[in-house]
């Protein structure tokens, strides 16, 4: 199948199978800071925000993703423009092997999104999708606070 | 303690806004065309021969390129353990075997255009299989009637105890002093059965690898992996290809924890490439990593103890039961370290035996898992210490302290077990475990709950200690090195063979070798790990790289320093000793003149009696101090249903110099994590045949975020004179304090002791209901 | 076969039609298509443009469209009573990013379902709302029973009395991204002092979901006070199939502790 997608504002047309996900989609096009670490919806490794809203990309059928806006770590910051989120992780010492950090960053960017200032509660309710093995959360979680402290302040 | 201006700061790891953003390559991020997918076909039986195999459907399959089996491979015997040369793992090992060992043994690869129709290949193959009578219990695999896995042309590679006739995958026995004298000196005697479990690494970024030719004819092999010197030797091995002809590039490592240490996927991929002449992947699904790669190895540790009523330890016995699965893969080695890293802590004792037996089943292999024995001997150690004080009313902390080994002492243990071998006698620089014991104490508020059952309806809380030592590389085995050069705007090319998976060695060895030439840690422009770059390493594991490479790295920095000086020298018409380099220059205070780091290449590039500053240097370690570790773990359960649950954690170690405290507290906090998961939820469940049932996240439950405890973790500085900068490892070590810190808290709580990990609120009911019966 | 092939369609009657063929399955963006073999089916209907995602209140009831997802459910929950036991039950299913693509409607139609929907579905009393073949409105054992009705017919809505009420939901899970091994879902009304039309709903057993009707019988009219916990575990008999997870027989005890503080709890929990 042929179509365009929106990802991260620009038109991107793409090839997929019948019954393609999203997360090979856009690896297959070179959106590879979408992670693979299981394919099953529980590591959140693959998380997208799709019209705004994260989802793990192994569980989209991409052929149901036409027409919405998709966004990976890289929509909402760069290594040359990050996001404050981005620069909290690493901050905070968020980031070990990184390879959960794309998800656990867009994670973070839909809940401070939706709620500017979570508290410890619902800031683990909202990482409950994206699994890390190294850190044990804890910086993780300082790494959302801070993140929610500057975007107030900026 | 020492003043230094790089070291001891918590400065930003340098890879992680790459991370963060995205922009960092994993292995399957890399672009390769004309790319050949791979499907692993894996047998269904826990014990099987294949008589046949059937792969002309696959074959006839459009874009179906190879199918690989026992039939059309090479049989060199190896061991998949990614350890040093010769490896103490045995060689029982081929690519291809017709003899399936365990269910997830392979039995073929699909060799094809893309993974969909690999995948849809691997249902055409069709293998004939004799199914044969498994051996799923560790307890009987000695016996004479067992089942045989392997046959006696497996071998060790060392002298060491090997006898697959046995099921006998190794055997380490040693001892000191004299049982018998101990038993009739002692009051009584403690005696008790420990179980470890399976456990699963589940580093997110799954096992993956890719190889390809380059332009010259070279193989590239770029993967996952904690030991990229070994891949290449044993690639080497395996393939028949010659080592000069194979790079090994490791780009970042989304995680190991001992699971990468492996070569198991690396020689497939590369058969592929050589065989077809065409890029090869190999990723391996979440149930394949579960089944098929490595796991922690359960192990049975009997304990014995016998003890005077005044609380003296008359002796110890010590019979270890490692189960190591269908292949042997650092059978010897973990064996050991149930004793070596475990057993030196409580060095006051006269008389010692320690007896540990790895055994061969038609199950899972183990393999190197962050703690390697260590964790699994703990979880003994610590309970047992726990159930003597507890008979003799004497205070636990306290006994931890008259009795742990001290700095300037020794154990006889060091020196009569290394790891599989005999080891090497060392006596302690550095101990900070009392302040860490402190620490823990004081934050859980230890003398307000340990045994006030506290209750609140039908939940009742309790409290538990435990302690730990780990190791800092393998004396006498492991070596490290490090090469530098300077440019001419006074940055430095760090290049290492030292592999960083996630831990941030990249910026702890960069803090080392800027803090040693007085720069910027921006200086740094660090290269690892890339076999045709950078210089040997053993690799990530046995918690070495920050004590064994960075001695390396201030080694070699050293050494440019002294090319520094000596150009500066020439620059300023100064005389040695008048010189000091500081702020990335070298300032003659006498003339009250200096040269700028940037001046200093420039002028040793461009101007007179020119050179490139550079420097390469090794360290290879004759000890290896142990880091200390101290935990409590605060919990809460439901006396009616059995439910636990951690309320509080506190962890204190003592590593020596943190080089970056920041990403040392990581560590111990991932480590940690893990840790509590592996005593409460994670398990490997098993059908009667052997088959692993529970192969993915959605059943093998590892933490998310709302199930972390409370958390505290502190970084007890201690100053380790064989250490770069004071320093010593602290990468594993936190792994072994939550399975008995807990364990010795639920007993705390209920009066009841579960020996068997993990604790599942099943077998906590149980437990009380027994108790109530009593 | 022919080509496999994706429909996309507006009208609800278009949707109706392309299911006659039996190999077209209708998709509402869950994730239980997503692991499993569709090497044999024709098509895909994709839900998504069929504005079946909305929560409606009329007078007393609420109507919740079938591409609803569960996290629109709770966020949405001010148009129901807050924190009425659906919510609270959505609230903590599957994980953050999965709650966003499950549907209310794509879970039922699905065998086994999620528990965390299913005890308070029947707790509520809940109906199913078809189109197509067999349109109508079904109450969820109906539906239950009759399969078939599915065939070449379309969820569009689930529709329930929002009242007041006294409810707890359960979850038995080993970490907060776990399945649950069972749910209990305790609803129950009050008439002064006494229990009026209790619903005791457990899920996860042998019989997949129970309402333990002895033990409803037992509350019907009783003050809390009343209660007697042996009474009501007496009442609780329920079997779990061996599940290696974890022992049957402890789960059978344990659920009948946890009814018991389902109970209490749901007591002291005006909704």
């Amino acid at each position: 199948m042929k179509a365009v997608l929106k990802i991260n504002g620009t038109e991107v047309p793409v090839k997929f199978d019948f019954d393609e996900h999203l997360l090979q989609t856009l690896r297959n096009h070179g959106f590879t800071e979408v992670k693979n670490g299981c394919e099953e919806g529980e590591c959140g490794a693959c998380l997208v925000l799709l019209n705004g809203k994260p989802v793990n990309s192994c569980q989209v059928f991409t052929a149901t993703a036409i027409g919405d806006e998709i966004t990976t770590v890289k929509g909402i910051g760069t290594l040359h423009q990050p996001h404050i989120i981005q620069e909290c992780f690493v901050e905070a010492g968020a980031v070990q092997c990184g390879f959960c950090t794309p998800g656990m960053v867009l994670a973070t960017y839909a809940l401070l999104q939706d709620n500017p200032d979570p508290s410890d509660d619902e800031i683990k309710r909202a990482l409950s999708g994206n699994l890390c093995r190294c850190t044990g959360y804890v910086k993780i979680i300082d790494a959302v606070k801070r993140s929610a402290r500057k975007m107030k302040i900026t | 303690m020492k003043n230094y201006t790089i070291v001891g700061k918590s400065e930003k790891k340098i890879d992680s806004l790459s991370l963060a953003t995205g922009e960092s390559k994993f292995v399957d991020d890399f672009e390769l065309k004309n790319l050949l997918h791979c499907k692993i076909v894996y047998s269904p039986y826990a014990f099987a021969k294949i008589l046949d195999i059937d792969d002309s459907e696959a074959r006839a399959m459009t874009g179906v390129i190879d199918v690989l089996h026992f039939k059309n491979t090479k049989h060199i015997l190896h061991t998949t353990a990614g350890q040093g040369f010769p490896e103490p793992s045995p060689y029982d090992t081929v690519m291809f075997d017709h003899i399936m060992r365990f269910a997830g043994d392979r039995a073929a690869m699909i060799v094809a255009e893309s993974p969909v129709i690999a995948a849809r290949a691997a249902k055409k193959i069709f293998v004939d299989y004799q199914v044969l009578q498994p051996l799923l219990d560790p307890e009987i695999a000695m016996e004479p009637d067992a089942p045989r896995l392997h046959d006696s042309n497996r071998y060790a590679a060392i002298p060491v105890k090997y006898e697959p006739e046995r099921n006998l995958a190794a055997e380490v026995e040693i001892g000191f002093g004299d049982i018998s004298q101990g038993e009739s000196e002692a009051d009584f005697m403690i005696d008790h059965t420990y179980h470890a479990h399976y456990g699963s690494h589940c580093a997110i970024e799954p096992h993956s690898v890719k190889t390809y030719f380059d332009e010259m004819g070279r193989l590239v092999i770029v993967t996952a992996t904690q030991v990229p010197f070994h891949v290449r030797r044993i690639v080497s091995k395996v393939c028949q290809f010659p080592l000069s002809k194979i790079r090994v590039i490791k780009p970042r490592v989304g995680g190991g924890f001992g699971g990468k240490q492996e070569v198991f996927l690396e020689q497939l991929a590369a058969t592929v490439t050589i065989k077809h002449k065409q890029p090869c992947r190999i990723v391996l699904t979440r149930p394949e990593v579960f089944q098929s790669s490595r796991t922690r190895h359960p192990v049975r540790t009997r304990l014995r103890m016998g003890v005077k009523n005044t609380g003296e330890i008359t002796f110890l016995e010590m019979d270890s039961l490692l189960n190591s699965g269908a292949y042997g893969t650092h059978a010897l080695t973990v064996l050991s370290n149930c004793g070596a890293k475990v057993l030196p802590l409580f060095n006051k004792i006269k008389n010692l035996h320690f007896l540990g037996r790895s055994v061969y089943t038609n199950l899972p292999v183990g393999g190197a898992y962050r703690g390697y024995g260590a964790t699994q001997g703990y979880l003994a150690v610590n309970q047992h210490i726990d159930i003597i004080c507890r008979r003799l009313h004497l205070d636990l902390p306290q006994f931890i302290k008259d009795n742990h080994i001290k700095v300037g002492e020794t154990s006889e243990v060091f020196k009569a077990l290394g790891e599989g071998t005999e080891g090497v006698t060392q006596y302690i620089h550095s101990c900070g475990l009392d302040e860490c014991i402190d620490y823990c104490l004081h934050e859980i508020d230890w003398y307000n709950k340990r045994d006030k059952k506290i209750r609140k309806g039908d939940r009742v809380r309790g409290v538990g200690l435990s302690v730990a030592m780990q190791g800092s590389g393998i004396p006498m085995i492991d070596m490290a090195s490090a090469s530098m050069k300077m440019n001419e705007d006074g940055s430095f090319n760090l290049d290492m063979g030292a592999t960083d998976i996630g831990t941030g060695s990249d910026t702890i060895l960069a803090q080392i070798a800027a803090e040693e030439l007085s720069t910027n840690l921006d200086k740094m422009i660090v290269c690892s790990s890339d076999t045709d770059r950078t210089p040997f390493d053993v690799g990530a594991y046995a918690s070495s790289t920050t004590y064994i490479t960075g001695r390396a790295v201030k080694k070699c920095a050293a050494k440019i320093k002294e090319q520094i000086i000596q150009v500066a020298r020439e620059i300023l018409s100064s005389s040695a000793n008048e010189l000091i380099v500081q702020n990335s220059a070298v300032i003659d205070e006498k003339q009250n003149k200096s040269v700028t780091f940037s001046e200093i290449c420039t002028y040793a590039i461009y101007t007179r009696n020119q050179f490139q500053i550079a420097a390469s240097a090794s360290e290879f370690v004759e000890e290896s101090p142990p880091p200390f570790f101290a935990s409590t773990a605060e919990v809460e359960i439901d006396t009616k249903t059995g439910d636990i649950k951690v309320l509080k954690y506190v962890s204190a170690v003592d590593c020596g110099q943190a080089i970056n405290p920041q990403l040392a507290e990581g560590q111990i906090e991932g480590a940690v994590a893990n840790g509590i998961a592996y005593a409460l939820t994670e398990q490997y469940i098993f059908s009667d045949k052997g088959n692993l049932i529970n192969k993915n996240f959605k059943t093998y439950k590892i933490p998310v975020a709302a199930d972390m405890p409370e958390m505290k973790t502190k970084v007890i500085e201690s100053h380790e004179k064989t250490g770069p900068f004071g320093a010593k490892s602290v990468g594993e070590i936190g792994i072994n304090g939550p399975t008995p810190a807990i364990a010795n808290a639920i007993y705390d709580a209920i009066g009841v002791r579960i020996f068997d990990a993990p604790f599942t609120s099943d077998k906590i009911y149980r437990a009380l209901k027994s108790a109530l019966k009593l | 076969m022919s080509e496999q092939k994706w429909y996309y369609t507006n009208s609800l009657d278009e949707a109706c039609e392309l299911l006659r063929d039996h190999t077209v399955l209708p998709h509402g963006g869950g994730t239980q298509l997503n692991n499993i073999d569709l090497s044999h089916i024709h098509g895909l209907l994709c839900l998504k443009d069929l504005n079946l995602n909305y929560i409606k209140q009329t007078s007393q009831e609420v109507e919740i469209g079938s591409m609803t997802t569960y996290a629109d459910i709770v966020q949405k929950s001010t148009k129901i009573s807050t924190d009425n036991i659906l919510i609270s039950a959505l609230k903590n299913a599957a994980n953050t990013p999965l709650r966003n693509r499950i549907t209310i409607g794509g879970s039922l139609g699905f065998i086994p379902q999620w528990s965390d929907l299913i005890g308070p579905l029947l707790a509520l009393e809940a109906k199913i709302l078809l189109i197509g073949k067999n349109a109508g409105e079904y109450s969820l054992s109906q539906f239950w029973r009759h399969r078939d009705l599915l065939k070449s017919s379309l969820i569009t809505a689930v529709r329930f009395r929002d009242f007041p009420h006294h409810a707890y939901h359960y979850r038995d899970v080993k970490t907060n991204n776990d399945m649950p091994l069972f749910t209990v879902s305790t609803l129950f009304d009050m008439d002064g002092e006494r229990i009026k039309k209790p619903h005791v709903i457990i899920a996860g057993t042998r019989d997949r979901v129970s309402e333990i009707t002895e033990l409803e019988n037992y509350l019907a009219g009783k003050k809390i006070s009343e209660l007697q916990e042996s009474e009501v575990i007496r009442r609780v008999k329920v079997t779990f199939v061996g599940k290696r997870v974890t022992d049957p027989d402890y789960l059978a005890s344990k659920t009948k502790i946890e009814t018991w503080r389902s109970i209490i709890k749901a007591a002291e929990n005006r909704l």
